[in-house]
């Protein structure tokens, strides 16, 4: 996908937000639910993410963290902590 | 068929189904009896503390003791708001323990909407649990006292008051969306809720499984789940709230509480079992049955799968409306494979007779479901007019009936039992909820420059509706605030029924008889979305 995007874990939630909110183009700054996401919506991203990158996260981060450059950095915080150390929380 | 001179009457004989007699004990003594049977066990569970049905029975009275003290009784409103808790079940038991009628008051709904519905109800005075209410009422508010210290051999009940328990005095009042921009309330007798209590806790697989508090405070539901579970001897586990938006917490949730009953809106189940598609095993999960309500059930393939491998758990469909609590109901069983994709809404509970009042002459049995017997209502609060719509006279029935409440909802009776059609108005169901568009528009045509309102539902994909609004606005596009449009909404309305996006259209499409076409602003709006356009406002 086009865009702006700063890493690789942001163009690939990107494609994901795309697919599951049925729209062309999504950028780096923009709210999931801003962008007509419901809680539906958001449970098939959190699971897409949770298969792709072997996180445990649940629907709440999304609705915590709904832009998608912050959802992304999550999402890397997570994997390189579950690189050093699995049981840590985020 | 109505007569049309008068449009209130309905003729015999209709097709119709009838659930057999009934005479429901009171649901106070049969609750007094539960918490005096089961006096050590868990009556309820949240995430402050936990109760026996002693210690809950106690804490109802400290809390009706209160009430009498202010000179509350029999027919006073009584308002509670508070998030959900074993606090708020415990100050509507003491209402209605003394006769008085519980007015729910949900903390997440908009200010102004709980200052109209505290005002409307004619509320004598408000209690609050936890910080005090954010919003104006001219009545005296009070904090719901504690649970008091109970000894283990305190062997002191609860007495019923006689004049609590008679058939037409109202349990609660709550309120749905309306057509004129305010919510209408309704008045739910014993005689309704009595029914619905002494069913639920005669057809579950067990009267006393561990059932989750699922529901918001403000919906018919909620009662199905507290007395259902609390006349049966259950344990309520009152839900986290934050888990109604998140199924993958809420499976975890499920099986770490061994929740053995849930009672799901279709969106949520919908959320449940593609969250449950992803997880590996759900052999932690302690289900024996889920009971579907508020919305057409579709088998969807993640439906099937959920049951197949939750063996030996039962899918039952609730049918019924804030105006007559449970009407119909509909047990699937066996196995998922075989249940069709579209079930029935089932047939009539005891006590309760509907008739089909057919639209078509040529098709006698599809038509408006018009609801008789134990399940109706007193009818709306301050709305005659409405009243002298909805709830009508007919020729009395085979079963004695001579009144019913006109549901809305198109069905069609096919082998004894019923099958949802659709609405025969603009009303759908937003997260299970019931939202009138048309209320909506009639909060949209405030806003200043507004000329023209429709606000409609889109599906973007199967099980994800939502609503978006398109309005004319005087001076063009830029003419509209939307972000102000959408604070003063907010301020008004539901969650539920706030449009997602306010797109100002050139001119709202029209039908040939002039009025608003809202199929065609539907797909107007459908094609936006996907073409990136009309962006909901931040």
């Amino acid at each position: 996908m086009e865009g702006d995007f700063e890493t690789q874990t942001e163009r690939q939630l990107a494609m994901i937000w795309a697919d599951v909110l049925k729209l062309d183009k999504v950028g780096r700054e923009q709210d999931f639910f801003g962008l007509g996401g419901d809680s539906m919506l958001a449970t098939k991203v959190v699971l897409e993410a949770r298969r792709i990158w072997n996180i445990d996260f649940t629907v709440r981060v999304l609705i915590d963290s709904p832009v998608l450059a912050d959802l992304a950095d999550r999402i890397d915080l997570r994997v390189g902590q579950g690189a050093r150390d699995p049981s840590q929380e985020v | 068929m109505a007569s049309k001179s008068t449009g209130l009457t309905v003729s015999h004989p209709l097709p119709s189904l009838w659930g057999g007699p009934a005479d429901p004990p009171c649901l106070l003594e049969v609750l007094a009896m539960t918490a005096a049977a089961r006096r050590g066990e868990v009556a309820i569970r949240d995430e402050d503390r936990e109760l026996t049905y002693g210690e809950l029975t106690a804490w109802t009275g400290r809390i009706a003791a209160l009430l009498v003290d202010r000179g509350i009784g029999s027919g006073d409103r009584v308002a509670i708001t508070g998030s959900r808790s074993a606090a708020i079940v415990a100050a509507m038991l003491a209402t209605v323990h003394i006769g008085a009628t519980y007015v729910p008051l949900d903390v997440g709904y908009p200010v102004r909407r709980l200052e109209y519905m505290t005002r409307d109800s004619g509320a004598k005075v408000l209690l609050f649990a936890g910080s005090e209410p954010a919003f104006a009422t001219d009545v005296e508010s009070l904090r719901i006292p504690p649970p008091p210290e109970v000894s283990t051999t305190d062997r002191s009940d609860l007495a019923t008051p006689r004049q609590s328990c008679q058939a037409s005095l109202p349990i609660y009042i709550i309120y749905t969306s309306g057509s004129t921009g305010v919510p209408k309330g309704v008045a739910l007798p014993h005689r309704c809720i009595d029914n619905m209590a002494e069913w639920q806790r005669s057809h579950s697989v067990r009267p006393d499984l561990r059932t989750a508090q699922f529901t918001p405070l403000n919906f018919d539901v909620w009662f199905q789940e507290v007395l259902g579970t609390l006349c049966g001897g259950g344990t309520l586990v009152i839900m986290p709230e934050p888990l109604r938006r998140d199924p993958i917490a809420l499976l975890d949730w499920l099986a770490d509480n061994r929740i053995e009953r849930l009672f799901l809106p279709y969106v949520a189940l919908n959320m449940l079992t593609t969250a449950a598609a992803a997880a590996d095993s759900l052999d932690g999960l302690a289900l024996r049955e889920v009971n579907l309500g508020g919305e057409q059930l579709v088998c969807t393939p993640a439906v099937r799968d959920f049951f197949r491998r939750l063996r030996g758990c039962r899918l039952n469909i609730h049918y019924g409306q804030s105006e007559s609590a449970m009407v119909t109901a509909h047990t699937l069983s066996g196995s998922p494979e075989n249940w069709p994709t579209l079930p029935p809404i089932g047939s009539p509970l005891p006590g309760c007779e509907v008739i089909v009042e057919p639209v078509d002459q040529g098709e006698s049995a599809v038509g408006e479901l018009l609801v008789a017997g134990l399940p109706l209502s007193a009818g709306y609060l301050n709305l005659p007019d409405l009243n002298t719509a909805r709830y009508v006279s007919v020729d009395r029935t085979r079963h004695g009936h001579d009144r019913v409440f006109r549901t809305g909802d198109l069905v069609r009776l096919e082998d004894d039992v019923i099958h949802y059609v659709g609405r025969a108005d603009n009303e759908v169901k937003i997260r299970g909820v019931r939202v009138n568009p048309l209320e909506v528009d009639a909060c949209l045509l405030e806003q200043p420059g507004v000329t023209e309102a429709v606000c409609v539902p889109i599906e973007i994909e199967e099980g994800s509706r939502q609503l978006r609004a398109a309005v004319t606005v005087d001076g063009g596009e830029g003419a509209l605030d939307s972000v102000r449009a959408m604070a003063a909404l907010t301020e008004l309305l539901p969650s539920q029924s706030v449009p997602i996006s306010i797109t100002v259209l050139p001119e709202i499409p029209h039908t040939p008889s002039g009025k608003a076409d809202r199929k065609a602003v539907a797909q107007t709006l459908a094609d936006m979305h996907l073409r990136g356009h009309g962006r909901p406002v931040a």
